[in-house]
């Protein structure tokens, strides 16, 4: 499929619900330093969500997460995988990523307020072929979700990781964008 | 490669506290408790020493799904507070937002959590397999509220355009103009809608509701009117704190909201729809009698017809506000602060929202009181477990939760405060 338009960054959150701010945070840090893509603060409700990314190339959503792992760890999904049995997790590196495709973990999504959000929109989205090209998640594991305007200091962290992971990987995306020769006029 | 391989059954698996608790003793129920909503006390605390100007947009945080009806309930109590009233055009754009969040929010619950409870399937993902033309068609009525919202609120999520006195900007004709065409086959989605949500299989349940909503006569209620009830309530919005109680219970720290005596009381779609049949636009009544409604639908799993036939409402309702549509000559009225207490309730999706607040000389807020409608829900949808489970007593566990879960989202429990969905607990002796 040619690569056709910049990426889309959609952070996801509720800045009153303390650790659960953090993507909402990471958009705010990353809409300066991309000037060339659209940055999104979102509430993660999953309609919503589906209207922003359908049609997209590439898209990278930042969420917070609970339950997965340690508080500020971070988890990697590429949601365009495609959907196996099992979930395998590449824990090499200090970043979690899934190696084979998988339904996003719902459970560890459901600091989201909703009872339709970014794992039901992902999977409803893919059968119903609406899906980018790219989707990957970053999930930031928090601590503290009670009403709050405060993050933990290991999510203040975290949400620092994943702006410059964000970042590199965006870079990337741009100069394969620039390099491609079937690349289409932007929209 | 170092690698871990986990099971995404497992993974899937919703872990935390409980939602609902049923105890069983032979084949009686003998209690039902309910932990769905958290009082929004934070919110409380946070608005007090703010100014009245930003009310609405603290408040608008608690629910990402209904903004606008918070945005609407802190408007219209800071006005009351200071003794300006917003009439006009708009009063007109009021009501218009208010479509736009009532079709986005009904149309998102009946799409994607309702209707697959009644056609068998475990969630709107499965639903969409076997039925991709009906999903597409939610998600294109749902998107006609939202350009509503968008371009009224000025952004989708989260809108900013609303103030006390009215709007920053007022649109002009030919902005408003452009939402025609979809609204118009959003109408006709909406109606589609009603027909596909009356011929679906629902339990035979009934129960003799006590039905509170907002009534006023000339209009089907957004944000205007008298609080009503099918069993003689008729009050100011001012009074609402004298018959209607929150209590803490004991299982949680829920508060319950009852009428005098303690009683249970039913607030959203189905109430509105009780007390204002006639407020309906012509339109919305032809749907609704082809639906084979009542006048008055006691059957709660019937909830996903009303709530379609309100969206019809709204569609249609806002494509008379277009047509009518001319520009206000100033956005906004003035709104000069003065010492007092505001009150007001409108109709978010859910049913009756309240607030109250009370300011001083500068507008300052000394402190609120915000009653959300899922938590005056919380005792008829206890009543209505302890009527319908032991129906289903000799199911599995497991099946039991599935009815439990389909008796709760007749309500579209706001769980936007509830971090886990119900995990049931079933003591069985």
């Amino acid at each position: 499929m040619p690569r056709q338009s910049k990426p889309v960054v959609i952070g996801i959150g509720n800045s009153y619900r303390s650790d659960d701010g953090a993507g909402l945070v990471a958009a705010r840090l990353l809409r300066p330093q991309l000037p060339s893509c659209s940055v999104f603060e979102h509430d993660g409700e999953g309609t919503s969500l589906m209207e922003l990314w359908t049609g997209e190339d590439c898209v990278f959503v930042i969420d917070a997460t609970r339950g997965a792992a340690a508080p500020g760890s971070i988890t990697r999904f590429d949601a365009t995988l495609d959907v196996t049995s099992n979930l395998i997790l590449d824990l090499t590196s200090t970043i979690t990523r899934n190696v084979t495709g998988c339904a996003l973990p719902a459970a560890m999504f459901r600091g989201s307020t909703h009872a339709f959000s970014l794992p039901e929109a992902i999977e409803l989205s893919r059968t119903l072929s609406r899906l980018p090209h790219q989707l990957i998640i970053y999930g930031v594991e928090g601590q503290d979700f009670q009403p709050g305007t405060n993050m933990s200091p290991a999510v203040k962290v975290a949400v620092n990781s994943v702006v410059q992971e964000v970042i590199e990987e965006v870079s990337d995306n741009l100069a394969g964008l620039v390099a491609s020769p079937t690349r289409a006029p932007s929209r | 490669m170092k690698t871990k391989t986990i099971k995404v059954d497992y993974l899937a698996r919703v872990e935390g506290e409980s939602g609902v608790y049923i105890k069983v003793r032979g084949n009686q129920v003998v209690d039902v408790k309910l932990k769905i909503f958290e009082p929004p006390r934070f919110f409380e605390a946070l608005l007090r020493g703010r100014s009245f100007a930003e009310a609405h947009d603290i408040t608008s945080r608690i629910c990402g799904i209904c903004p606008i009806a918070y945005q609407m309930s802190a408007v219209h109590a800071m006005e009351d507070a200071f003794g300006v009233q917003v009439d006009g055009q708009l009063r007109a754009l009021r009501r218009l937002i208010y479509c736009g969040e009532w079709i986005e929010s009904h149309t998102l619950h009946v799409y994607m959590l309702h209707a697959p409870d009644f056609l068998g399937y475990p969630d709107v993902i499965r639903m969409a397999k076997d039925h991709p033309a009906i999903v597409q068609r939610g998600l294109q009525l749902k998107k006609a509220g939202n350009a509503i919202v968008t371009l009224l609120g000025g952004r989708e999520i989260h809108p900013v355009n609303v103030r006390a006195g009215g709007f920053y900007r007022a649109p002009s004709r030919d902005q408003l103009a452009t939402l025609t065409e979809q609204l118009k086959a959003a109408r006709d989605a909406a109606w589609e809608t009603v027909r596909w949500t009356a011929a679906m299989p629902f339990p035979g349940f009934e129960r003799d509701y006590t039905f509170v909503a907002l009534h006023h006569p000339d209009e089907y209620p957004f944000n205007r009117g008298r609080l009503v009830s099918n069993t003689g309530l008729d009050i100011a919005v001012n009074e609402y704190e004298i018959n209607f109680t929150e209590e803490h219970v004991a299982h949680s720290n829920a508060l319950h909201s009852t009428l005098r005596q303690r009683r249970a009381y039913f607030v959203g779609p189905l109430a509105r729809y009780a007390l204002n049949f006639n407020q309906l636009s012509p339109l919305a009544r032809q749907a609704a009698m082809e639906a084979g409604l009542e006048r008055v639908c006691r059957n709660p799993f019937k909830s996903i017809i009303v709530r379609s036939v309100e969206v019809l409402y709204a569609c249609d309702e806002a494509l008379r506000i277009i047509e009518q549509y001319e520009p206000p000559e100033k956005p906004a009225l003035d709104v000069p602060p003065r010492e007092g207490t505001g009150y007001a309730c409108t109709e978010a999706p859910r049913g009756i929202l309240y607030h109250r607040y009370r300011l001083d000389k500068e507008g300052t807020i000394v402190d609120a009181k915000i009653v959300p409608p899922t938590s005056q829900n919380q005792k008829t949808i206890e009543q209505d477990l302890g009527e319908f489970v032991p129906k289903f007593l000799n199911l599995p566990d497991n099946d039991l939760r599935w009815r439990c879960e389909q008796a709760v989202r007749n309500y579209d429990p706001c769980i936007s405060c509830a971090t886990h969905y119900l995990r049931l607990e079933m003591d069985r002796a």
